[in-house]
């Protein structure tokens, strides 16, 4: 029969390394019969009692590091972790979305496929991270870890905004409002000498001033970033709604069918020899076009949020 | 102003932190004559070292591990035992221990704010 000494002892010893487990068990067991000689009137339950709960014992016999990852990597740890599921997140799901548009899959498939493969991604992500620390944990001896000056990290508020940065964006937002421009006076598909724009030519009684506006706002926004030395949370703020603004009129565009020209689509599918012309999917384009818009505003706030911290 | 009541768990924790050491230089100390857990637990509680088994008898592995202590198994008795003595290592460590802990005495005599000129170890023993 099992006792209540059989089971307690079990309890300790049971997640014990093996070569100590015999040993353990057997001070143990004398320790709880000296216990109880030395209080006749107490009972089993008394003297374990008297003991304690053997998680805490177990705990205490055990050499081992009773950790997943240690607290002196542990933030690092929550640092990687946040970095590669945030990358990994945007660019599956930007994957799948792109293979959905390859199959003409529909609508609410992609979404579909889209929720499945973020939740891949964290998953996946979460998994391989924590393995990683804990293999790094458990073999890096403290020889390793000697720390020296200059390992110490930079703050985020002390490296303002490099002009670099700066540049490319003016540059960036001056190249698409050129390629704007491009593809409707020269455009890279001729018929016949005749030009074929990409986008459809009727936007330009309109809409499309309203997207090379929105696009030229980002660059007063960088030189203003510029000078601030880093995105602040109101500039933070414009550019997601900027970013708001131009995904709301893309993506209306897009699902209307009214962003691509659709002489376009004809003759490509000419030339491709397809009877019927090329449909693309405008959620799958509203989609891309949210992805990257959606991702560059969440960004910048977080890097005005957290400068913010840095500041206090 | 008076200082806030510091919490009981807040004295328990720095209470704990005093004691960690003490109960490490009294079990070298004693274990000169080897003695098994049980015992040792019972002469420690009866010198006022109030130690619970769940502390001591891991305590015990670690410092044989460090070795500091040795171990051996008495099985002449009704009940084997496990009895335990200091090494000469654990011998050195005690005494560089002890001198340790004397010097923190006197360095602590000497802050002008501790008052008490006698017998710490009675004010501080108060709980648990």
């Amino acid at each position: 029969m099992t006792t209540l000494t059989d089971r307690y002892v079990w309890a300790v010893v049971r997640d014990l390394p093996a070569d100590r487990r015999d040993d353990v068990d057997r001070e143990l067991r004398s320790t709880i019969a000296d216990m109880t000689e030395a209080h006749p009137d107490a009972d089993e339950r008394a003297v374990l009692m008297e003991l304690g709960d053997p998680a805490d014992l177990a705990a205490g016999f055990d050499p081992r590091p009773q950790y997943l990852v240690g607290p002196n990597r542990y933030h690092s740890y929550l640092r990687t972790l946040r970095l590669v599921v945030s990358i990994a997140v945007p660019a599956l799901v930007a994957l799948t979305i792109l293979g959905a548009s390859v199959d003409e899959r529909g609508v609410a498939d992609t979404v579909a496929d889209s929720i499945g493969a973020a939740f891949t991604a964290v998953v996946q992500a979460a998994f391989w991270v924590t393995v990683a620390y804990v293999v790094i944990d458990r073999t890096s001896t403290s020889a390793d870890d000697t720390w020296s000056p200059d390992d110490l990290p930079t703050p985020p508020s002390a490296h303002p905004i490099a002009a670099t940065q700066t540049v490319l964006s003016i540059v960036g937002a001056l190249a698409v409002i050129g390629l704007i421009v491009f593809q409707h006076v020269r455009s890279f598909v001729r018929d016949d000498g005749d030009v074929v724009p990409v986008l459809d030519p009727d936007l330009w009684d309109g809409w499309m001033w309203v997207v090379i506006g929105l696009v030229a706002a980002a660059i007063p926004l960088a030189i203003a970033v510029h000078r601030a030395g880093r995105w602040t949370v109101p500039l933070a703020v414009i550019n997601a709604v900027l970013n708001l603004v131009l995904l709301a009129v893309l993506g209306g565009l897009a699902l209307g069918d009214d962003l691509v020209n659709p002489d376009l689509l004809g003759l490509l599918a000419e030339r491709a020899d397809r009877t019927e012309p090329f449909d693309p999917n405008g959620a799958v384009i509203a989609a891309i076009v949210a992805a990257v818009l959606i991702w560059d505003a969440a960004e910048k706030l977080q890097w005005a949020i957290r400068e913010r911290g840095g500041r206090r | 102003m008076a200082p806030p009541e510091s919490p009981p768990d807040v004295l328990a924790v720095h209470l704990q932190e005093v004691r960690r050491g003490t109960v490490v230089l009294a079990c070298l100390a004693l274990l000169d004559d080897d003695r098994y857990g049980y015992a040792l637990l019972e002469t420690l509680a009866a010198a006022g070292f109030d130690v619970d088994g769940n502390t001591l008898y891991p305590l015990l592995r670690r410092l044989e591990s460090q070795g500091l202590l040795t171990s051996r198994w008495d099985t002449d008795e009704a009940r084997p035992r496990k009895f335990y003595a200091v090494t000469e290592l654990g011998r050195t460590v005690r005494d560089a221990m002890w001198a340790e802990w004397r010097h923190h005495d006197q360095a602590l005599r000497q802050l002008p704010t501790i008052t008490t000129d006698d017998a710490p170890t009675d004010t501080t023993r108060n709980e648990s």
